[in-house]
């Protein structure tokens, strides 16, 4: 049940990528990732050390639309729709 | 957990107190966000089952799979066998894409070897084109099933691509060569003259003595009654039994040791060196090679369909329970008045790595005889028995 939280590039040295995901920041790996990334890009983290897939601007929206939403009900708040 | 959490996603934090190699402390802690289906609730079935894939990432096939099959039995409806074996087509290429990742990139990295980079990214590449070439167009994860155009050609190039790969990866075989699995004679040659990064990483094991690391006394999921987990996740309320699962009071494990326990390998394993580390890992590559049976199974069973009419959202309870790479996930929904009014979800996780569940009975009764390799040994307990967050260890004392 691992969440699929995108984090959005900060910086990146080709091989590795600074990330920032609800305040936290992350160094990954971007060996197994399929495209190339550059600041302001958003990818999904596996296992906290890999980018494993971009996401378009869009969709990281809607993801961060739900995981608040999800923030809200695991703090005992109510479901906002 | 706040609205500002640095970490939603949780973790496992295990804890252990050792002393001359032996463990004599153990805390097995989760901050998994086990509320997280809530998010799923006060929604349509459509839309809450929209939702899944976007927000579980490591088995979103398999958690897309498990609802749509959830809401489909609590409104009485079966699917095609078409829709059927597609599903099984993306449950069975996300569990082989899950296992290499596991065997060829996390687990030799805990024990200083080299990982498989390039054939990892290989797979996941080839993985990520799965849905398209059922569903070329649409989203595939429909109530009722949606319309196949099932691309044969490339099924079947990336399922040969996908057994070459493994042939020459975790085997070091050629494509097409039967895999060293039929026997522990066939298996002890396997590993002692091939050189994969599998093979390497049980050398390894056998050269530091860690082959029973591990053993302890567990009881392997059988098939259970559906119902009898439906009874406990609809009375699940304060999702006591999602965290710490128990049925009558025993905690099952589930997996690929459970799956395979019967396999002619693994059997003749668990008399060697009982469920410890070379028996698990052996499983690990038992599981693999059935999923890839599966896979195959799969596409032969796929065919072209149109779309077929949605049916009717009607209330009722449902469940269902899905077969993943680290074990059987089973899904609860309530529908009431249209709407998704209750939604469970029990990982196999939360069996596995239970303070009373296979990891803690193993590492409870583990014992190594360099107090230096404990940390290494449990790490590959751990990954072995495969949790599908992330675990942060430490180890007090030696």
């Amino acid at each position: 049940m691992c969440l699929a939280i995108p984090a959005i590039v900060l910086e990146t040295d080709g091989s590795t990528a600074l990330v920032e995901r609800y305040g936290e920041q992350l160094r990954v790996d971007l060996t197994l990732l399929p495209e190339t990334v550059a600041a302001g890009d958003y990818v999904i983290i596996q296992s906290r050390r890999f980018a494993v897939h971009k996401v378009d601007a869009e969709a990281a929206a809607e993801s961060y639309r739900l995981f608040d939403e999800m923030q809200a009900i695991l703090a005992g708040g109510e479901q906002k729709k | 957990m706040t609205g500002t959490d640095k970490n939603l996603e949780g973790a496992l934090a295990i804890r252990i107190a050792a002393e001359g190699g032996r463990i004599t402390g153990l805390d097995i802690a989760s901050s998994r966000p086990l509320g997280a289906s809530g998010i799923l609730e006060n929604r349509a079935p459509a839309e809450a089952l929209s939702i899944l894939p976007i927000v579980f990432s490591l088995c979103g096939n398999a958690q897309a799979v498990c609802g749509l099959a959830a809401v489909e039995n609590a409104i009485g409806h079966a699917v095609s066998p078409a829709e059927q074996a597609a599903r099984r087509v993306l449950v069975a290429s996300e569990a082989v894409g899950q296992i290499l990742w596991r065997i060829l990139l996390d687990i030799p990295t805990a024990i200083d070897k080299e990982p498989a980079f390039d054939a990892v990214r290989a797979v996941r590449a080839g993985l990520a084109r799965v849905p398209r070439y059922l569903v070329p167009k649409d989203a595939w994860n429909r109530i009722g099933g949606t319309a196949l155009t099932i691309n044969r050609k490339g099924l079947d190039a990336l399922v040969e691509r996908i057994d070459g790969l493994i042939a020459r990866e975790v085997f070091a075989l050629e494509p097409g060569a039967p895999y060293p699995i039929a026997d522990i004679d066939a298996f002890d040659f396997w590993m002692a003259e091939h050189d994969s990064v599998p093979s390497r990483l049980l050398r390894a094991v056998g050269a530091r003595r860690l082959q029973a690391f591990g053993d302890a006394e567990i009881s392997l999921m059988p098939d259970l009654d559906p119902a009898a987990i439906a009874g406990r996740l609809a009375a699940d309320d304060d999702r006591a039994f999602t965290a710490r699962p128990e049925l009558d009071g025993t905690v099952y494990e589930t997996g690929a040791l459970a799956r395979h326990r019967d396999h002619p390998l693994i059997a003749a394993l668990a008399e060697e060196y009982g469920n410890g580390l070379m028996t698990r890992f052996a499983a690990r590559i038992v599981d693999l090679a059935a999923w890839q049976e599966e896979l195959r199974a799969a596409v032969a069973a796929l065919a072209d369909e149109a779309v077929p009419p949605a049916p009717a959202i009607v209330d009722g309870t449902g469940v269902a329970a899905v077969e993943t790479a680290r074990g059987r996930l089973y899904h609860h929904v309530v529908i009431e008045n249209g709407r998704v009014a209750r939604y469970r979800i029990l990982a196999p996780t939360e069996w596995n790595f239970h303070p009373q569940g296979p990891l803690a009975a193993g590492l409870r009764a583990a014992k190594v005889r360099d107090p230096s390799r404990l940390r290494e040994a449990a790490i590959l307990l751990v990954m072995t028995i495969d949790p599908c967050v992330v675990f942060d260890m430490s180890i007090a004392g030696a």
